[in-house]
C-alpha cells in the first residue's frame, strides 16, 4: 500500500472511530491518558503494518484486535506493578485532561455508574456495539459466538433500562417528596 | 426459526435487536417487519430499545471525552509518526538496497541450487569411492605386480606361479631385463638408419610390458629401410612394430613435423636481420665466390642448418639418458650396456664434429658482429664430471640455446626471451650475439670432456655404477 493510500484510510479511520476507541479503552483502564497512548499507538501501528505490506483484510478489527492486545498488556502490568502504572484515580489531579471542566468528570462519574450494573463482558459487547461494530466482528474480538453477542447485548440492555426505570422511579418520588414538603413549608 | 416467522408469534429482545441493527437476514427481517405492523407490544418493547440505545449513546457522546483540543492533537501526533515513518523507510531502503536487489526467494533458491548440486556431487563421489574394490580388482588383474604378461597371453598362462617372483616365467612374457635389451636392440637399429636424428620414430614400454615401436616416416622407402633394420633384432610376441608412412597416417592423424624435415624456417631475407650492415660489410671485406649479399645468405641458411643437426643430434642424445638412466644402464646386461655407449660415443662424435664445424663457419663473422663491443671472450670452466646422462641434459639445453640464438637472429623466428630482474624480456640483438657466442664456445668444450669421460661409465661394473647413483643423490 502506497503512503497516500495508508495516509487516507488512517485519517478516514480515526474520523470515524478515534473516540469510540478512546472510550474502550478508558473504560478499560480507567485512565484517558493511558486510554489515548495506547489507541493512539495501534492505529501507528496499523500504519506501519499498512505500509510494510502486511496483509490486513479489515483494518479496522486489525486495529482493535491490537488494542485489545495493547490493553491486556497493560492490565497485566498495573497488576505486577502497580504504584508505576496506577490510573489516576483522582481525576482532580488531572484537571487538564477533561478540558478542566467538572461537569465531564461529573458525567464520566455518572456514565461509569450507569455502566456498574451489568457484567464487565456485558459492558465490553456493549461499547464494541457502540464502535460501531457488527454482531460478527465483536463475536471474532471477544471469541465468542455471535448468538452470545446477541444475547448479551439484549440482556445490557434490558438492565440499563430497568436501572433507568428505577433511577426514574426514584427521581419521581424524589420530586413528590420534595412536593409533599414544599406543600407542607406552604401550609 | 420457523416459531419466528409466524406473525402470531411475539419477538424476543434479541431478535429486535439484531433487527435494529440489521443483523437479520432478508427472510427473517421481512418476517419480523411484518410481525410488528401487527403487534403493538412487540413495537412498544422495540421502541424502548431504541430508546435506549439512544440514552446510552447521547450520555457517551456528552461525555465529551476526549475533548477536541487533545483529539486535533494526537491526529497531529499520528500525522507526525506517519513522516517520520516515511522517512526512515526510506533511509533503510537506500541503506539495504542490495537486500531489495536480492530477494529474499533468490538467495535462497541460490542456497538449494549450491546444496543440491553438493549433494549431486557428494552422491557422484561416494558412488566411485563404492566403486574403487572392484576396480582395483579389475586392475590387479590386469597389472600384475611380477613379470607382466602380455595381454593376449595372459589366458594362455593363467597358472603362472605368482608368488615366487625368481620363478622363469613362461616364454612370450618378457623380464624387465628382456624388456630392456630389446629396447637397447631396437635403439641401435633406429640409431643405424640414422633415425633417431629428430624422425617421429618411438620405442615405448607400456606398462602391460609389452615393447612399442611407433613411427611416422616421410616415404615407403624409408619405411622398408627401418623395418628391415628392425627385423634383424629378432621379434618377440610382446614386440610390436608400427612404422607407418605419412600418407598412411594421414587418415588417423596429422604427421608430427619433424626437426629435421625440410627446411621449416622462413630465411630472412628482408630488412628484419639483425646486424645485417655489420655482417655486409664482414663479407664485402672477405674474398669468395659470390658478391656479399650471396654469401651473406648462404652463411644464414648453413647458420641455421648447423643449429639444426646440432639439435638433432642434441636431442638423440637426450632421447638415450632418458631411456638409460643409470640404474637401468647398471642391471643391462654388457652387450647391451655396449650398443648404448657405441650409441652415445656417435652422438658425442657427431656433435663434436658440427660443433667444431659451427664454430669454424659461424665464429669469424660471429665475432665481426660483436667486436666494435669489446666482449671479452668466454671462458669454460669444465665442471666436475657428472653422470654421462647429466651431461646429455647439459649439452642438450647448450644445443638448444645455440638454436634458439641462430633463427632468432637470423631466420626472423624473433629472439629468445631471457629473465631480466624477475621479468621476461626479448633478449636484446647484442645480448643474443654474446650468448650464442659463448653457447658455441662452451660446447666443444663440454662435449670433448664427456666423451674422454664416457668410459668410465660404462666400463665400470653395476657395484661401480650403484656408488655413481648414491653419489647422484
Amino acid at each position: 500500500m502506497t503512503e497516500g493510500q495508508a495516509g487516507r484510510l488512517i485519517s478516514e479511520l480515526f474520523e470515524a472511530s478515534y473516540r469510540a476507541l478512546v472510550h474502550y479503552a478508558l473504560w478499560a483502564t480507567g485512565s484517558l491518558e493511558v486510554a489515548e497512548d495506547l489507541v493512539q499507538n495501534s492505529f501507528m501501528d496499523l500504519y506501519a503494518a499498512l505500509r510494510q505490506g502486511k496483509r490486513v483484510r479489515d483494518p479496522r478489527s486489525w486495529m482493535l484486535c491490537v488494542l485489545r492486545r495493547a490493553i491486556l498488556k497493560h492490565q497485566r502490568a498495573q497488576r505486577r506493578h502497580p504504584e508505576t502504572v496506577a490510573p489516576p484515580t483522582d481525576f482532580d489531579a488531572f484537571p487538564d485532561i477533561t478540558g478542566g471542566t467538572g461537569e465531564t468528570l461529573a458525567e464520566l462519574d455518572a456514565f461509569r455508574s450507569l455502566l456498574s450494573a451489568l457484567t464487565p463482558r456485558e459492558q465490553e459487547v456493549l461499547l464494541l456495539r457502540l464502535q460501531p461494530l457488527r454482531y460478527q466482528e465483536i463475536a471474532r474480538q471477544l471469541g465468542i459466538s455471535p448468538n452470545s453477542v446477541k444475547t448479551l447485548l439484549a440482556r445490557a440492555l434490558r438492565k440499563l433500562r430497568a436501572a433507568r426505570r428505577a433511577g426514574g422511579l426514584l427521581r419521581v418520588a424524589a420530586s413528590y417528596e420534595e412536593e409533599d414538603g414544599l406543600r407542607k413549608t406552604l401550609q | 426459526m420457523k416459531k419466528r416467522t409466524a406473525y402470531e408469534r411475539h419477538c424476543s429482545d434479541e431478535v429486535l435487536l439484531a433487527y435494529l441493527d440489521s443483523e437479520l437476514s432478508r427472510r427473517e427481517r421481512a418476517a419480523v417487519g411484518a410481525h410488528l405492523d401487527v403487534c403493538w407490544q412487540c413495537r412498544v418493547r422495540k421502541e424502548d430499545l431504541e430508546e435506549e440505545i439512544g440514552v446510552l449513546t447521547k450520555r457517551l457522546g456528552d461525555l465529551g471525552l476526549p475533548p477536541p483540543a487533545r483529539v486535533a492533537e494526537a491526529e497531529f501526533r499520528l500525522l507526525q509518526y506517519q513522516r517520520a515513518f516515511e522517512r526512515n523507510l526510506a533511509m533503510e531502503r537506500s541503506s539495504a538496497i542490495w537486500r531489495e536487489k536480492l530477494p529474499v526467494r533468490v538467495v535462497a533458491l541460490a542456497i538449494c541450487l549450491v546444496l543440491c548440486l553438493s549433494g549431486v556431487a557428494g552422491w557422484y563421489y561416494a558412488r566411485e569411492f563404492r566403486s574403487l574394490p572392484s576396480r582395483g580388482r579389475e586392475i590387479r588383474r590386469a597389472i600384475p605386480r611380477q613379470a607382466p604378461p602380455a595381454i593376449e597371453d595372459f589366458e594362455a598362462a593363467p597358472q603362472r606361479p605368482r608368488a615366487v617372483p625368481t620363478a622363469v616365467p613362461p616364454a612370450g612374457v618378457p623380464t624387465d631385463t628382456e624388456l630392456r635389451v630389446k629396447e637397447a636392440a631396437a635403439l641401435y637399429a633406429i640409431h643405424q638408419v640414422r633415425a633417431c636424428l629428430g624422425e617421429p620414430i618411438e620405442v615405448k614400454r607400456t606398462p602391460g610390458g609389452r615393447l612399442l615401436v611407433l613411427g611416422i616416416v616421410q616415404e615407403e622407402q624409408r619405411k622398408r629401410q627401418l623395418l628391415a633394420a628392425l627385423s634383424e633384432i629378432g621379434g618377440a610376441p610382446w614386440l610390436r612394430v608400427e612404422i607407418r608412412t605419412v600418407h598412411e597416417a594421414a587418415e588417423e592423424e596429422p604427421a608430427g613435423e619433424a626437426p629435421t624435415a625440410g627446411p621449416p624456417l622462413v630465411i630472412s631475407q628482408g630488412e628484419d636481420l639483425y646486424f645485417r650492415e655489420a655482417l655486409e660489410r664482414y663479407f664485402a671485406d672477405q674474398e669468395g665466390a659470390g658478391g656479399p649479399t650471396s654469401r651473406l645468405n648462404e652463411f644464414v641458411s648453413s647458420a641455421v642448418s648447423f643449429s639444426d643437426a646440432l639439435l638433432s643430434e642434441g636431442w638423440a642424445l637426450r632421447k638415450l639418458a632418458e631411456h638409460f638412466p643409470s640404474d637401468v644402464l647398471a642391471a643391462l646386461p654388457p652387450e647391451s650396456r655396449r650398443l648404448v655407449e657405441v650409441m652415445v660415443r656417435d652422438h658425442l662424435r657427431a656433435l663434436e664434429t658440427r660443433a667444431r664445424e659451427a664454430g669454424a663457419e659461424l665464429g669469424p663473422a660471429l665475432s665481426a658482429i660483436a667486436r666494435d663491443r669489446q666482449e671479452r671472450d668466454v671462458e669454460w670452466t669444465s665442471p666436475g664430471y657428472g653422470s654421462w646422462q647429466e651431461r646429455a641434459f647439459e649439452i642438450f639445453r647448450t644445443v638448444e640455446q645455440v638454436r634458439s640464438h641462430v633463427v632468432g637472429l637470423f631466420a626472423g623466428a624473433g629472439l629468445p626471451v631471457h629473465d631480466s630482474g624477475g621479468m621476461l624480456r626479448t633478449k636484446p640483438p647484442e645480448l643474443t650475439v654474446r650468448d650464442l657466442r659463448s653457447a658455441l664456445a662452451v660446447l666443444g668444450p663440454l662435449v670433448r670432456s664427456t666423451e674422454a669421460g664416457i668410459a668410465g661409465d660404462f666400463s665400470a661394473p653395476p657395484a661401480v655404477a650403484a656408488q655413481t647413483i648414491l653419489r647422484e643423490h
